[in-house]
């Protein structure tokens, strides 16, 4: 009994002990993620924060932002139409009502370049504080850094204009941001350049893929141009070309250049894009490896500039009866994965440009633009077996008038991957697990083919010629800037343009028929200031509705709204 | 005893309470009466429906000796062998028991159709409900028990006033449960659940209803206080069944069987023809022809938007599948069998139970499965300790993949599902893996859930009524997630295993003081403790697997180098001291004060602790001599009146740390077959000045009981002021970051709840009991940036966000529709750009002539419910027993908005798939609720859609049961059984478009259904 006591007494004292108020048992400690104070010192951890300024540039550019807001960079310009609200318009079908301040395309652009911006201010701020990083290393990150920093502001001021320039690491949030003006940001891209460049390495002497001083010269040209200075452009873009490392591919290369094909479409092949294929043209490589874990994000352009074709159908007696029938068995490796036509070129794209030299010019090629199929859709023993969707009329003859933008147009190669390329898990298997065969050849492909995993050009060497030819043109120098030009017209096996038909137009046909489905065109014709002249010439639906004042997109209404202590000017007409 | 007389008289004499000598007294009394007569000493135990009663009296007929029972129901006195006792219990009717010799009496109190007399627990303690001051009601548990409710939760569906419980819809599912209004924005606005005096952070599911002795809901501050930064959503405290008070065991079996179907059956999807009449609707104007659109198009061809070649296929060959059919159960049935043994001895009491229940719901393998066990044991070592358990595990799986539900639905009638030699389509409809292929995936989702309550309870020796309770409280919480899905990764198969666990244990150091010294009554409490959690879970995963027969128990039959593996973890801690006094005089003014000073790691570093203190005071106006003498139909009357502050932890853990986020999703790679890069950024800048949210409440209650009992119940009124309430605040994204969390915000709710009980008829043979529940709550934004920018000297509303100062949080606000354009507009040319025949015409607020977010929208209502009301029907005829209960949430003009139309696919995607029936636009059908299905307008929003109130009635539960008759019991030696037989949610009226009002879903392919019940049950107890 009196030990029971004790044991009770000992109980109740060596609990309360135990749990006596220590303050320090309320800290708090993370277990399964890093904080700043931890985690951004060495090397591995900047490398880590540099590959994250890589994935936001891959996410913005594959649509893992908003997809309208991924279209919006490349729709809505000569270059294409949405084809999924085309009638009535809607969206950016309807540029005038639909381009708002609240619309939430700028928005998502905005804040995904500012979320570029500020985790790249996050390395060159930590950078120069670090005590685990050499100096070569503190200047090889920060140098990244800027290069991303400089493409961000480069994009926000083409579109936007002036826009507030952050410049540190952001400690407490802000509320009074102003604008700088449209100079003063490209000044800084500048800047950032100029000191990147004093530190990046020659592209040959880094891995496939990462930042390099030749791609960050190339983009020096182009804020040289829209500085309004020529001649610097010229130099940065010289300092590119000349540059052995970096070459045009003028001859068949890389892994099927054995198969049937040209120059041209070499560069789009899978696994054609990097140094190691023996490929010197690209400047900064957008990476990807189909299931590697570090390239989630697939490039949503096949699937988003690729026609409905699943979908399409013909008219075909069958028993004497005629049936709407499928044109295709099913989406086949020979001519694509799987789209859904959400992006439309212009007719502009398909057929105007290419009308003096339809057949001459590489990149109008059978190889590049697939303009017409085989119908395999039906039975083999139907009269429309095998028959030429376009040639043989069928085309002409689709009602549903869905059919003829969306269903229906031709393929873009360089915006999918070829016959053999698809993984053996894209075939679709019949009940037995067999892979199913077109009678007419390729294997038809399941819904998922639409997931394209090869790499994307930000830049290469081709658009390098164009920036410089474009300063030519400020300069008036149409003979140099007619020798660019004839650089890639020379390639493309086309005819040479004269320097008396240069002109700011002919340059931006050119840069459509060299970079048509791979630039941003939106960013061109903003940064030029064309995309009213532009779209109201060669733009079937947005043409109809924009007016001057749409050549800068609007600033977002939100931010506006949320900068209480300081007014964002809006941009005039909004 | 001399020893012990000297001691009590230093121990009163030598402080405070010797102001007290008529207590002294007393006591010398009684000891020196129990001394002269050598009478003898009779100990027992006084229950009502097997709950303790303490501070019952207990009297010897005919003499002037007195006491009461303790907190567990004991009593101790000492009487003559041949005398009887008087036991008596305010609301209950008195008991004459004689004693014949015996040492020990259980009196088992029948209660008088009052029960003022309960104890109820009240956190950290319990209290008789007659000393109650703050707002605390039982729930009444016998409303509902026959039908067929999995969660615990479920089971108080609509049994107490400001207790609201939603509707659940899958398997193993809990309902959402909120006590009072909304109090939270951004945190939780769920009670918390203490089970057995343990903060309980498991599945309430895991807790088998069967095992539950009693429910109390704390709801005004004075009550919840004690509870700190965790209680302002109100708390739920739950009880676990105790040992009867007989020797003989008693053992129990409960069964019973359900079918189940869906409540509404207007949702099924439409057949071939249904489908191809939507496909026309979505073309209007190529399905027909003339100028009203009245006349079918002979030319119009549905198969030339069908969406794919398959559908092409079945459509030209006549398929028609009911999907529905295909893909549900035919007689989904739950069954639930409960078996339980409990006793009490003199010095132990014992509860054992199993119990199994298996649930299948509508859906093909929406089920559940739970296995739960209970030991609850306790036994006095010595006379002064007590030491026991409260314990259970539970096991519950719900394992199998359901088919989608939005495929059950979505697939249209036309595709064909079986290839020509019987085997699935692999995908039959738009890249779609087949549903039946989709069921295919192995699965294992098992839980088991382990706690245990180690307890020792002390009457510390030499100090009456001091009390010292120490409870040690461990969960352990196993969650096992298996799947192998041979069709993933583009049918080169997936497999994973999760395995996680969560660990909490507490350790409460609880000191009562519990006494009456003659007028006097105290009943003190402090506690001080401590809680930690903690949580890990680890997933390894791989792909592609050549050969996949051993599905996730060879995760390394996975490609290699695709393998992955990843985990999480966290924990936290809490420290906690409260006080809490209770003090009453006279049987008739009531005090109780309470403070709790609550620590969190997750706080932030500036404000690691805080104070929650209350008060309140309660008056039973009964107990005055002006009321007792004069007016005799009030049994009971007491007013209440409470005052305090309570908390929210909306900050969770980690909430105010800086964060860098870091993985190889977001990483990059640099070459063809390169190695994956991780890839880290900073997610989240510090914030150390985060704290919790607080409430201030003030409530004024009135409790009664009138015309013998037969009338009795409550009304409470509440005003409660929530501050400090985490708002995330929009900054631009300039900065990175969209907004940060700051605790600036203002709400305010105010309500009235009302229970009434009443027993119209009471004949021997016949009675009719009924209760009312009713509820009402009205919430307001005060504050949330409090910013004026346009300068009205008024807060600026939040319109982004729907805010409005001075408005409920929860807001429709939106265009308000006037009607739809008609074809008659469109010949006359008078439908304005944007819009066309079918589509919704709203008002024009500014007249000017175009429609603007900025100025054309208003507040068209508000989403919360206007009032609540339930109303239960007992009636009884000899051994029959009827129950009738209906459930109704109410919107009135202006309240319980919800838009069931947001979730409807837009005109690019309607056409692809199959749908239920619902009132769209055509130019059959003008007067339609919703548009036409084929164009919407952009200016109003993709989604923009009538707002249509939830307001219904429910017939909740009907339940006739039966019990035998004692004569044949007797005969078949059991001492009870009941048959029942009932039936759940039978019948519901609303204006509702959707599966149902309650659960808010509304025209949502993705929604599961609200299923009705028929049930048959047993009783059986030996």
């Amino acid at each position: 009994m009196n030990k029971l006591l004790q044991y009770t007494v000992a109980l109740i004292f060596g609990t309360v002990l135990s749990t006596s108020c220590k303050k320090s048992f309320l800290d708090e400690k993370p277990l399964d993620f890093y904080t700043p104070e931890n985690s951004l010192q060495n090397s591995t951890e900047f490398q880590a924060a540099v590959n994250y300024l890589h994935n936001r540039e891959r996410n913005l550019l594959w649509g893992g932002i908003n997809l309208d807001a991924n279209f919006a960079l490349r729709y809505a310009t000569d270059f294409a139409v949405n084809a999924t609200d085309y009638n009535p318009p809607v969206k950016l079908n309807d540029y005038a009502n639909t381009m708002v301040p609240t619309f939430n395309v700028p928005q998502v652009i905005w804040e995904a370049n500012y979320t570029i911006i500020t985790n790249a201010n996050v390395i060159i701020n930590r950078a120069k504080i670090s005590t685990k990083l050499s100096d070569a290393e503190k200047k090889s990150y920060t140098a990244q850094a800027l290069f991303f920093r400089a493409l961000s502001y480069r994009m926000l001021a083409n579109l936007f204009g002036g826009v507030p320039l952050i410049l540190e690491e952001i400690e407490v949030p802000r509320r009074n941001y102003v604008r700088a003006t449209r100079d003063q940001v490209y000044t800084q891209c500048k800047d950032d350049l100029t000191l990147a460049i004093a530190t990046l390495n020659d592209i040959d002497k880094v891995a496939d893929g990462k930042v390099n001083k030749q791609v960050a010269q190339h983009l020096l040209a182009e804020i040289y141009i829209s500085l309004n200075k020529p001649d610097e452009a010229i130099t940065a873009a010289s300092s590119v070309i000349s540059n052995p490392a970096v070459a045009l591919m003028t001859d068949r290369f890389g892994r099927r250049k054995d198969k049937p094909g040209d120059a041209y479409s070499d560069l789009f092949e899978l696994n054609n894009y990097n140094r190691t294929s023996g490929n010197k043209e690209g400047l900064y490589v957008i990476q990807s490896d189909y299931l590697n874990p570090a390239s989630a994000q697939r490039d949503v352009i096949q699937w988003a500039i690729i026609s409905d074709l699943g979908s399409l159908t013909i008219r075909s007696v069958v028993g004497g009866v005629e049936k709407a029938l499928p044109a295709i068995m099913g989406y086949n490796d020979r001519l694509s994965g799987r789209g859904v036509g959400w992006i439309r070129p212009t007719s502009y794209y398909f057929y105007g440009i290419w009308k003096d030299d339809f057949n001459g010019d590489m990149r109008n090629s059978k190889y590049n633009i697939v303009r017409d199929f085989q119908i395999d859709g039906v039975a083999a023993d139907s009269p429309d077996f095998g028959k030429w969707f376009v040639a043989d009329g069928y085309a002409k003859k689709t009602t549903a008038f869905g059919d003829t933008i969306r269903k229906w147009f031709p393929i873009i190669r360089k915006a999918t991957i070829s016959q053999g390329d698809f993984p053996v898990e894209y075939y679709k298997t019949d009940a037995s697990g067999k892979p199913i065969v077109s009678p007419l050849g390729g294997n038809v492909l399941i819904n998922a083919s639409e997931n394209l995993f090869k790499d994307g050009y930000l830049f290469r060497l081709a658009e390098t010629y164009l920036l410089r030819a474009e300063a030519y043109i400020m300069k008036a120098d149409n003979q140099k800037a007619a020798n660019d030009l004839n650089v890639l017209r020379t390639r493309a096996k086309t005819t040479m343009v004269m320097p008396a038909q240069v002109t700011i137009d002919f340059l931006l046909d050119e840069r459509m028929r060299e970079l048509g489905a791979e630039e941003l065109r939106m960013l061109t014709l903003t940064r030029m200031g064309k995309l009213y002249d532009r779209d109201i010439k060669y733009n079937e639906k947005s043409g109809l509705t924009i007016k001057p004042y749409h050549n800068l997109w609007p600033i977002p209404f939100s931010e506006i709204e949320r900068n209480t202590e300081a007014k964002l000017e809006q941009n005039p007409g909004y | 005893m001399k020893n012990r007389l000297s001691f009590i008289e230093n121990f009163f004499f030598n402080n405070e309470f010797s102001k007290f000598p008529r207590f002294l007294f007393l006591i010398l009394f009684i000891g020196l009466s129990s001394f002269l007569h050598g009478q003898q000493n009779i100990k027992g135990r006084v229950t009502a429906s097997d709950t303790a009663l303490a501070g019952a009296t207990i009297q010897v007929k005919g003499g002037n000796l007195t006491t009461q029972t303790d907190v567990s129901g004991n009593f101790t006195i000492s009487a003559p062998s041949n005398a009887t006792l008087l036991v008596s219990y305010v609301g209950f009717g008195t008991e004459q028991v004689r004693v014949e010799n015996r040492s020990t009496i259980n009196v088992q109190l029948r209660s008088n159709g009052q029960d003022m007399g309960e104890v109820v627990v009240v956190g950290y303690g319990t209290q008789r409900k007659k000393d109650l001051s703050g707002s605390v009601v039982r729930a009444d548990m016998t409303a509902i028990e026959e039908s067929p409710n999995i969660s615990l939760g479920s089971a108080l569906h609509g049994t107490v006033a400001g207790l609201n419980v939603g509707a659940v819809t899958t398997a193993g599912s809990d309902p959402t449960i909120t006590i009072r209004g909304r109090t939270s924005i951004s945190g939780s606005t769920s009670p918390l659940i203490v089970l057995d005096g343990i903060i309980y952070r498991g599945n309430l599911i895991d807790i088998n209803p069967a095992d539950i002795g009693s429910v109390d809901v704390l709801k005004d501050a004075s009550a919840t206080a004690i509870y700190g930064s965790q209680a302002s959503n109100g708390v739920i405290l739950v009880t676990s069944k105790v040992g009867r008070s007989s020797k003989k065991p008693t053992i129990s079996y409960n069964f019973t069987y359900s079918l189940q179907d869906i409540a509404n059956d207007e949702m099924l999807p439409e057949d071939g023809a249904g489908f191809i009449r939507r496909i026309g609707d979505r073309y209007l104007s190529e399905s027909r022809t003339g100028a009203d659109l009245l006349t079918p198009n002979p030319n119009w061809d549905p198969a030339s938007k069908f969406y794919g070649p398959e559908i092409l296929a079945g459509y030209q060959n006549k398929v028609e599948n009911n999907w529905w059919d295909l893909l549900t159960n035919k007689n989904p049935a739950i069954q639930n069998h409960n078996i339980s043994v409990s006793g009490r001895t003199d010095l132990s009491s014992y509860f054992f139970s199993l119990g199994y229940t298996d649930q299948n719901n509508v859906v093909i393998n929406d089920s559940y499965k739970r296995y739960s066990y209970r030991i609850n044991l306790d036994t006095k070592i010595t006379n002064w300790m007590k030491i026991g358990v409260q314990s259970f595990m539970t096991v519950s799986d719900v394992s199998a993949i359901s088919p989608s539900i939005g495929n059950v639905i979505g697939i249209p009638p036309q595709v064909p599902y079986l290839n020509a030699d019987g085997s699935y389509i692999l995908q039959p409809y738009r890249g779609i893996l087949n549903p039946f292929l989709q069921m295919d995936q192995k699965d294992l989702d098992k839980r088991n859930n382990l706690f245990a309550n180690i307890y020792a309870d002390i009457d510390i020796p030499f100090i009456k009524g001091l009390n010292y309770r120490l409870n040690f409280a461990q969960n352990l919480i196993d969650g096992k997630r298996y799947n192998f899905n041979s069709y993933a990764q583009n049918f080169t198969g997936e497999g994973y295993k999760t395995n996680s666990s969560q660990y909490a244990v507490t350790l409460d150091n609880i000191l009562t003081y519990r006494r009456t010294f003659g007028n006097h009554a105290i009943n003190a409490t402090v506690v001080y403790g401590i809680e930690k959690r903690k949580f890990e879970n680890t997933t390894a995963r791989s792909i592609r697997y050549p050969n996949n027969v051993l599905g996730y128990n060879r995760l390394d039959a996975g490609q290699a180098g695709l393998q992955t593996s990843s985990s999480t973890a966290w924990q936290e801690q809490s420290l906690y001291a409260m006080g809490r006094l209770g003090y009453i005089f006279k049987d008739r003014y009531i005090f109780t004060g309470t403070v709790r000073r609550d620590g969190f790691s997750g706080f932030g570093e500036a404000n690691k602790f805080g104070v929650f203190p209350s008060a309140a005071f309660a008056w039973r106006l009964t107990e005055e001599n002006f009321l007792k003498d004069n007016i005799s139909i009030i049994n009971d009357l007491k007013l209440r009146v409470s005052y305090g502050l309570s908390g929210n932890r909306t900050v969770g853990r980690y909430a105010t740390l800086a964060k860098i986020e870091s993985s190889v999703g977001n990483g990059y790679l640099y070459g063809d077959g390169a190695t994956a890069g991780v890839g880290q950024r900073v997610s989240s800048l510090s914030n150390s000045n985060l704290k919790w949210e607080s409430t201030k409440s003030l409530n004024l209650g009135v409790d009664f009981s009138l015309l013998k009992n037969r009338l009795s119940g409550s009304v409470d009124y509440y005003i409660a002021n929530t501050f400090d309430l985490l708002y995330n605040i929009d900054i631009p994204v300039l900065n990175g970051f969209g907004s940060i969390a700051s605790n600036i915000g203002k709400l305010k709710n105010n309500g009235l709840e009302i229970i009434i009980n009443g027993t119209p008829v009471e004949t021997e043979n016949f009675s009719w009991d009924v209760s009312v529940n009713f509820s009402r709550n009205r919430n307001k934004v005060v504050s949330i940036l409090g910013r004026d920018v346009n300068g009205d000297g008024k807060e600026d509303d939040l319109v982004s966000s729907k805010i409005f100062i001075g408005h409920p949080y929860g807001v429709a606000y939106d265009y308000n529709i006037i009607g739809m354009w008609q074809m008659a507009d469109f010949k006359a040319g008078a439908i304005p750009a944007g819009f066309t025949y079918g589509t919704y015409k709203v008002a024009d607020l500014d007249k000017s002539g175009t429609y603007s977010a900025a100025a054309d929208r208003k507040i068209l209502g508000y989403t919360d419910p206007s009032y609540r009301f339930s109303f239960l029907n007992t009636l009884r005829y000899k051994a029959f027993e009827l129950k009738l209960f209906m459930n109704a949430i109410q919107g009135g003009k202006d309240y319980y908005y919800g838009q069931p139309g947001t979730t409807l696919a837009n005109p690019d995607n309607i056409y692809g798939s199959n749908l239920f029936k619902f009132d769209y636009w055509t130019p059959e059908n003008p007067n339609s609720r919703y548009r036409q299905i084929g164009y919407y307008t952009v200016a109003l929003g993709e989604t923009f859609s009538p707002y249509v109130q939830r307001s219904f009635v429910r017939l909740q539960d009907l339940t006739l049961s039966y019990n035998l008759p004692a004569s044949i019991l007797k005969k078949v030696k059991l001492s009870r059984v009941k048959v029942f037989l009932n039936g759940t949610n039978l019948w519901t009226s609303t204006d509702w478009d959707g599966w149902d009002p309650e659960t808010g879903t509304g025209l949502d392919v993705g929604a599961y259904p609200l299923l009705k019940n028929y049930s048959v049950g047993v009783n059986l107890e030996f």
